[in-house]
């Protein structure tokens, strides 16, 4: 039996991602997946998936959806936001949470403000077809998810599973920690030697802001100018997602998901791969800092982030009907209209990317 | 950070997910042969942890899974590779290829004349110099090719442009690429190609690889219209 879910508004830019796509970057393909894994791997556990399946990513503002299968498992990971529920029950559903909706209902994901993405896990994941083993959308490339584009009114997202089996909902333990991340844990290289100095103290003690510059290739920094050494051309190499280069203007881009694989600037050094879901969660506006490890250090940190995951995969438990934190949800909070106006005629979209140079 | 002798090998970690080697600082055809040489050596012996490799003008990226092994590990495993099959070990010859191009860039009378030639003479030496495709990167099937006469070291524009259409032919530094994808671009617009760079419904997806040979041969615009035509119809 099919199923979709039928798209009523696509949201600012919502895509299918899963852990991405590896294996093809030396022909220039993008690695893309999501900006925070750790969410995509909780909210799948939630729905009974594995961790890699693929889901909705949002940004932003989420989409509004409605069931056209007999039913459909859902969780929302990886934000405080409620899920509202329009039909035919209206209600907030708290993130961290699986819920099932039947035929005909509606529901959506107002405006995300605890972090620039959060993960809509669908059980049995979303059925489009795979590009080079993933079905993660790269925009920029049109290639993946579906017809390699965000989603859109009209849109009919195929399940690969229209009915779940049935069982308890299950939600997380405890709360994710979704506080801003504020130190971001940096090998140096593996450029560092074109850098003053200077330019490297300054790198490591000074506070940058995160400018409205982001997207899913790259974020931009604005702070204290970072000098180089002997110029900020080198021949073009290799990059690693977390890469941060610094152009001429001693700005820093960290370079995200969607990444080109190849470039031409010098990078000072690379995000730890276990900061990498907080740093894809962070809006404009946020301050960071940067702060040297050893990549034998940034292994550990990964393998202690992967332990933390594990644990909090296996605490997983069935949800208790009408716990007391839905109760609090649907008494405090109210319908999502006018906030969602508010929200939309203040956003002012993000510049058009990194601007990386070939 | 240790010194190394200027013409060793260099093992640059990138973060805990990537070893860069770096086999020199300049651009040449040695340098690239002994990073695809590498390349491929890694893909055969396909060392645990080991995800992919992505060869560029004078180093190799190895990405990895730090959950899996770790950059010191790699280091001397590549060493033990570089010693055993030799670091200059030819791969398999690159495929020749001759791609139509309609030189009627925006450009290419700038670019001539940074030259000191007329545009019948850049066009000339555009179609009389095989290029050897360095690298494939920043976009899906967008290749590297070089190396074209010192007089066309034109440097990159101060300003980049935000937007060049797909099959842009495009120079700067010596160096030729070809847009596969509309992308931002500081490179100069010279021409632009009616063949499709990338596919991914094709096995392989790409049409060129590190290491093949590239001639373009010029075609004039109504040519490159038919060409285009022929393309999007099989």
């Amino acid at each position: 039996m099919s199923g979709f879910l039928a798209v009523e508004e696509g949201g600012a830019a919502t895509t299918i991602q899963d852990l991405g796509r590896f294996g093809v970057q030396a022909l220039g393909v993008p690695v893309s997946g999501a900006l925070d894994p750790t969410a995509l791997r909780l909210g799948n556990a939630l729905v009974g998936n594995t961790p890699g399946t693929s889901a909705l990513e949002l940004r932003l503002l989420g989409p509004v959806l409605r069931v056209e299968a007999p039913a459909v498992r859902v969780a929302l990971v990886g934000t405080e936001t409620p899920l509202e529920v329009l039909d035919p029950e209206p209600r907030l559903v708290p993130a961290g949470q699986s819920l099932t909706l039947t035929q005909g209902s509606r529901f959506r994901i107002g405006p995300i403000q605890d972090s620039a993405v959060c993960v809509l896990a669908v059980a049995g994941g979303i059925d489009v077809p795979e590009v080079f083993g993933s079905r993660s959308t790269y925009v920029r490339g049109g290639m993946g998810g579906l017809d390699g584009r965000p989603l859109r009114r009209g849109d009919l997202l195929p399940l690969a599973q229209a009915n779940p089996p049935p069982g308890p909902e299950h939600c997380l333990a405890a709360p994710q920690n979704l506080r801003p991340i504020q130190t971001l844990r940096v090998v140096l290289g593996p450029q560092a030697d074109y850098f003053s100095d200077a330019g490297l103290q300054t790198f490591f003690s000074e506070p940058y802001q995160v400018t409205r510059e982001v997207d899913r290739m790259g974020m931009r920094l604005d702070g204290p100018t970072i000098t180089h050494a002997k110029g900020f051309n080198i021949p073009s190499d290799g990059i690693v997602t977390g890469a941060i280069q610094v152009p001429g203007s001693g700005q820093p881009i960290i370079l995200l998901a969607d990444r080109q694989t190849t470039g031409g600037y010098p990078k000072i050094g690379c995000v730890v791969s276990a900061d990498l879901p907080a740093l894809g969660r962070l809006n404009p506006g946020a301050v960071v800092r940067f702060k040297a490890v050893s990549a034998a250090e940034a292994i550990q940190f990964r393998r202690d982030q992967e332990q933390a995951l594990a644990a909090q995969i296996s605490a997983i438990q069935p949800v208790q009907s009408h716990s007391l934190e839905e109760a609090l949800w649907t008494e405090n909070l109210i319908s999502g209209g006018e906030w969602l106006q508010d929200f939309q005629s203040d956003f002012k979209p993000p510049g058009s990317g990194a601007f990386p140079r070939p | 950070m240790t010194p190394v002798p200027f013409d060793s090998v260099r093992f640059l970690p990138c973060g805990d997910t990537g070893l860069c080697v770096e086999f020199g600082s300049i651009i040449d055809r040695p340098t690239s042969a002994r990073v695809v040489a590498l390349g491929k050596a890694l893909d055969h012996a396909a060392l645990p942890g080991v995800q992919e490799t992505v060869p560029t003008y004078r180093s190799l990226m190895v990405h990895y899974d730090p959950l899996q092994t770790t950059a010191e590990t790699l280091e001397s495993q590549i060493r033990t590779l570089l010693k055993r099959d030799g670091e200059t070990t030819p791969g398999r010859e690159g495929t020749s290829w001759r791609l139509p191009v309609c030189f009627d860039g925006p450009d290419l009378e700038a670019v001539a004349s940074w030259g000191n030639m007329t545009p019948e003479d850049l066009v000339a030496i555009l179609t009389s110099t095989p290029l050897h495709v360095y690298m494939l990167g920043f976009a899906p099937g967008q290749p590297y090719l070089g190396d074209l006469p010192q007089a066309l070291d034109i440097p990159r524009r101060e300003t980049p442009i935000p937007r060049i259409e797909a099959g842009s032919v495009v120079v700067a530094t010596g160096k030729v690429t070809l847009y596969p994808i509309a992308n931002p671009t500081g490179w100069h617009v010279v021409g632009r190609t009616p063949v499709s760079l990338f596919d991914p419904s094709h096995t392989p997806p790409g049409l060129l690889a590190a290491g093949d040979t590239v001639t373009f041969e010029a075609v004039d615009a109504q040519r490159y219209d038919a060409l285009l035509q022929e393309a999007s119809a099989s």
